[in-house]
C-alpha cells in the first residue's frame, strides 16, 4: 500500500472535515454561542450512548452542547407536567405512548417533517406517533425493543417456550415480572386474556389470569430484579431483550426466549418539549437521533435494534438486538388507544391483581 | 418545699424578672420584658414565613387538588369523592391499615430499644463514648438509602445472610424481601439512631442531685430507674415516638424497595399517583389522609403519655 505523505493526509482530512462542516451547515440551525441543549432520558447506559453517539454530530454540526435530565420515564414525565409553564428539557426520550399521551396533555409538540431529512429512511411500521397534520409528525422513533423471556437455564430444565410457562407452579415466588405501571404492561394484559380464553375486548379472563401469577419481584428494568437472579431467588423474568443481552455481556448465565405466542413490540422515541425556545434545534436533535450514523451507534451501545432502513447490522450484533428476533417475530400495538385505556387498566390491576400479587 | 408551693406547681423564680413582679401594679422591668418579646418575635419570623410559604402553600394547594375530579373520577364539580373513593377501595383501605399499623409497630419496636441504648450511653466515657455515638449516628449520616441497599443484599434467601444456612440444609429458603418484615427491620434500623439520641438528651438533662437523693434515701438502682428516670424521662418519650411514628408511617424507600410493588403503603401509592398514572387529585388526597392519620396518631400519642407526664 502506498503510504500516505503527512501533506496529502492533511488535505484529505481537510477535505473530509470542509465535507462535514458544508453538510451540517445547511442541515443544523445557527445557535447562540454557549447554548446547552437538555435532554431528558433514562440514566445510566441510555444516555451514556445518547451521549456518545448523537452528542458529538450534534455538537460538531450546531455548537451546542449536550445536557441530560436522567431518570425512569415516570418521573420524567412528572416533571414535564408539573414545569409546563417553563420546562427545563429541550426533547423527551419515552416510548411511543408516553409520547402520544405527551402531545394530548400538551407537554410535547409535534416536529415538522420539512425538517427531518432523515425521516425518509424510517421504517413505516416505527412511525407509531402522529402529528395533528400531514406536515408534521408527533415524535420521531429511535428503535425498537422487545419484551420476552430471559431464565436460568441451570436451574430450570424444561425448555421455556411460551408466555404461560410463566404460570407453571415451579416459578411461584421465583419470577420476576413487570410492575403494574410497566410501559408493556397493557399488552400483557390483551396476552394474558388470549390465553385464558379472552380477547383484547374481553379483558376479564385477563385480570384474573394475571392474578394467578406469584411473581417474587415486581419492576421496570433488569437492575430490579437483577440481585435477585444472582442469588437464586428469582429463575425467570419477563424482560425487554437489550437488557437481557447487557445482562449476558455482563456473564450472567441467563437465556433468552421469544415466546412463541411472539414477544411484545415496544417503539421507543424522541419528542420535542413544548415551549422551550431552541425548536429548530431539537428538529435537528430528531434529525440526527433518526439518521443512520447514529442508529448504527445506538446499536452497537445498547443493542437496540435499528428504525432506519439503510442500515445494515453485522451478523453477531443483529443477533443481540432484539435477540435474534426478526420483526415477524414481534407483536405491534397501537400507542393511541392503550393511552386512552391505561388508567383503567392500571386501576383495576391494581385493585383486582395486586392483592392477590401481594398475599401469596 | 417553701410553704405555699404545692407539689405540681410551676415554680418561675430562675426567671429573672419574675421576682420583680408585684401582683396587680406594674412591673418596673415590664419595657425589658415588652422588648424581649418583641425580638422573640423577630426572631420567629423568617421561620414562621418561610413555613408559611413553602409549607402553607403547597398544603392548600394540594388540599384544593384532592377535591378535584381526575380520568378515574370524572365529575363536574369539586367534591370529596376522591376520599370517599380511597376509603371504599377495600385494597385501598387495607394500605391506609398497613400504613398506621407499620408506624405503631415499628415504634413499639424501636423505642425500648433506643431507651435501653439511651440509658447506657452516659454510663459511656472517653474513646469508646465518642464511638458509640459516631456509630450510632453513621445510619442518619450514611442516608435510608444506602441502609436500604445494604438490607437488599443481605436479605435475599440465598444472599450471605441465609444463604450458607440454605445450602447447608439447616432451613428453608426465607423469604424476607417483599414482605412486611423487611420493611420493619429496616425502618427499626434507621429509626433507632434518632429515638437514642433524643431519649439521650432527655436521660441527660435528668439532675444528677436527684439520684443522690434517692441513693441517700436507700433507693436501689431499679426503684432509682422507676421513681427518677423513668418519669422525668417522659417528656422525652413522648416526644420520641411521635418522631418514631412520624418517620415509620411517612417512609417511602423502605417500602419502595423492601415492600415490594405489591405491599404498598400510604407513601408509595402516593409515589404512584403522582410518578406512574400522573394522577395528581387522587396522589393529593391520599397525602391529605396520610397528613390526618398523622395528627390524629399525634393527638393519640399526648392523650396516651399526658397522665405519664409530670409537670
Amino acid at each position: 500500500m502506498k503510504k500516505l505523505s503527512r501533506r496529502t493526509a492533511l488535505k484529505l482530512a481537510g477535505a473530509a472535515g470542509a465535507s462535514a462542516w458544508a453538510r451540517s451547515s445547511l442541515a443544523a440551525p445557527a445557535v447562540n454561542k454557549g447554548t446547552v441543549f437538555t435532554v431528558s432520558v433514562w440514566g445510566g447506559v441510555t444516555q451514556e450512548a445518547v451521549e456518545a453517539t448523537i452528542g458529538p454530530e450534534f455538537t460538531s454540526a450546531t455548537g451546542a452542547t449536550l445536557a441530560f435530565d436522567i431518570g425512569a420515564q415516570g418521573p420524567r414525565y412528572s416533571k414535564l407536567m408539573a414545569q409546563r409553564a417553563s420546562p427545563t428539557a429541550d426533547v423527551f426520550f419515552g416510548t411511543d405512548e408516553a409520547l402520544v399521551a405527551g402531545l394530548k396533555a400538551g407537554i410535547l409538540a409535534p416536529a415538522r417533517r420539512k425538517n427531518l431529512a432523515n425521516l425518509g429512511e424510517v421504517e413505516d411500521w416505527a412511525l407509531t406517533v402522529k402529528g395533528p397534520d400531514a406536515e408534521t409528525i408527533g415524535g420521531v422513533p429511535y428503535c425498537l425493543i422487545a419484551y420476552i423471556l430471559g431464565y436460568n437455564p441451570d436451574q430450570i430444565k424444561t425448555p421455556i417456550t411460551s408466555w404461560a410457562d410463566l404460570w407453571r407452579p415451579e416459578f411461584a415466588g421465583k419470577l420476576a415480572f413487570a410492575s403494574q405501571f410497566h410501559s408493556m404492561m397493557p399488552g400483557l394484559v390483551i396476552l394474558a386474556a388470549e390465553l385464558a380464553g379472552g380477547s383484547a375486548t374481553n379483558l376479564d379472563p385477563g385480570f384474573k389470569k394475571l392474578a394467578e401469577l406469584r411473581p417474587a419481584k415486581l419492576g421496570f428494568t433488569w437492575t430490579d430484579w437483577s440481585s435477585l437472579y444472582q442469588s437464586g431467588d428469582v429463575v425467570i423474568a419477563t424482560e425487554f431483550d437489550c437488557y437481557l443481552a447487557v445482562m449476558q455481556t455482563q456473564d450472567y448465565k441467563i437465556k433468552t426466549v421469544v415466546p412463541k405466542e411472539k414477544g411484545l413490540a415496544s417503539i421507543d422515541g424522541v419528542g420535542i418539549v413544548k415551549g422551550r425556545p431552541n425548536v429548530e434545534l431539537a428538529e435537528f436533535f430528531l434529525d440526527t437521533t433518526i439518521g443512520a450514523k447514529a442508529q448504527l451507534g445506538l446499536a452497537e451501545h445498547l443493542f437496540h435494534g435499528p428504525i432506519n432502513k439503510k442500515v445494515q447490522l453485522p451478523g453477531d450484533l443483529k443477533a443481540k438486538c432484539y435477540c435474534g428476533a426478526e420483526i415477524a417475530d414481534l407483536r405491534f400495538f397501537d400507542p393511541e388507544p392503550f393511552v386512552a385505556v391505561r388508567p383503567a387498566w392500571t386501576e383495576r390491576l391494581t385493585t383486582e391483581v395486586l392483592p392477590n400479587w401481594a398475599a401469596r | 418545699m417553701p410553704d405555699g408551693i404545692e407539689a405540681g406547681d410551676v415554680v418561675v423564680a430562675d426567671v429573672p424578672w419574675a421576682s420583680h413582679a408585684s401582683p396587680g401594679g406594674v412591673d418596673s422591668r415590664i419595657g425589658p420584658l415588652k422588648g424581649r418579646r418583641d425580638v422573640t418575635r423577630l426572631l420567629l419570623a423568617p421561620s414562621l414565613v418561610l413555613l408559611g410559604l413553602f409549607l402553607g402553600i403547597p398544603l392548600i394547594v394540594v388540599l384544593v387538588a384532592s377535591f378535584q375530579p381526575n380520568v378515574l373520577i370524572p365529575r363536574d364539580s369539586a367534591g370529596l369523592y376522591n376520599y370517599t373513593y380511597l376509603i371504599a377501595q377495600p385494597y385501598y383501605a387495607k394500605i391506609l391499615v398497613r400504613t398506621i399499623w407499620l408506624g405503631i409497630v415499628a415504634t413499639i419496636v424501636t423505642l425500648p430499644l433506643g431507651y435501653a441504648a439511651a440509658l447506657l450511653l452516659p454510663r459511656l466515657r472517653g474513646r469508646l463514648a465518642n464511638m458509640a455515638v459516631m456509630g450510632l449516628t453513621f445510619p442518619i449520616l450514611a442516608g435510608p438509602l444506602v441502609v436500604i441497599l445494604g438490607w437488599m443484599a443481605l436479605l435475599p434467601a440465598h444472599g450471605p445472610l441465609f444463604g450458607p444456612l440454605v445450602r447447608w440444609g439447616l432451613i428453608a429458603p426465607p423469604r424476607i424481601i417483599g414482605t412486611d418484615t423487611a420493611v420493619l427491620i429496616s425502618l427499626v434500623q434507621f429509626m433507632l439512631p434518632f429515638a437514642i439520641l433524643t431519649l439521650y438528651t432527655t436521660i441527660k438533662q435528668i439532675p444528677h442531685e436527684l439520684y443522690e437523693a434517692a441513693e441517700s434515701l436507700g433507693a436501689g438502682p431499679l426503684r432509682e430507674f422507676r421513681d427518677v428516670t423513668l418519669p422525668l424521662s417522659m417528656p422525652g418519650v413522648l416526644s420520641t415516638s411521635i418522631i418514631l411514628f412520624s418517620l415509620g408511617a411517612s417512609s417511602y424507600i423502605s417500602p419502595h424497595y423492601l415492600g415490594g410493588a405489591a405491599n404498598l403503603t400510604l407513601t408509595t401509592l402516593i409515589g404512584q399517583f403522582i410518578l406512574a398514572t400522573y394522577n395528581n387529585a387522587l396522589a393529593s388526597a391520599a397525602a391529605i389522609l396520610l397528613l390526618l392519620i398523622m395528627v390524629l396518631c399525634m393527638v393519640g400519642l399526648v392523650l396516651l403519655f399526658r397522665p405519664l407526664i409530670r409537670p
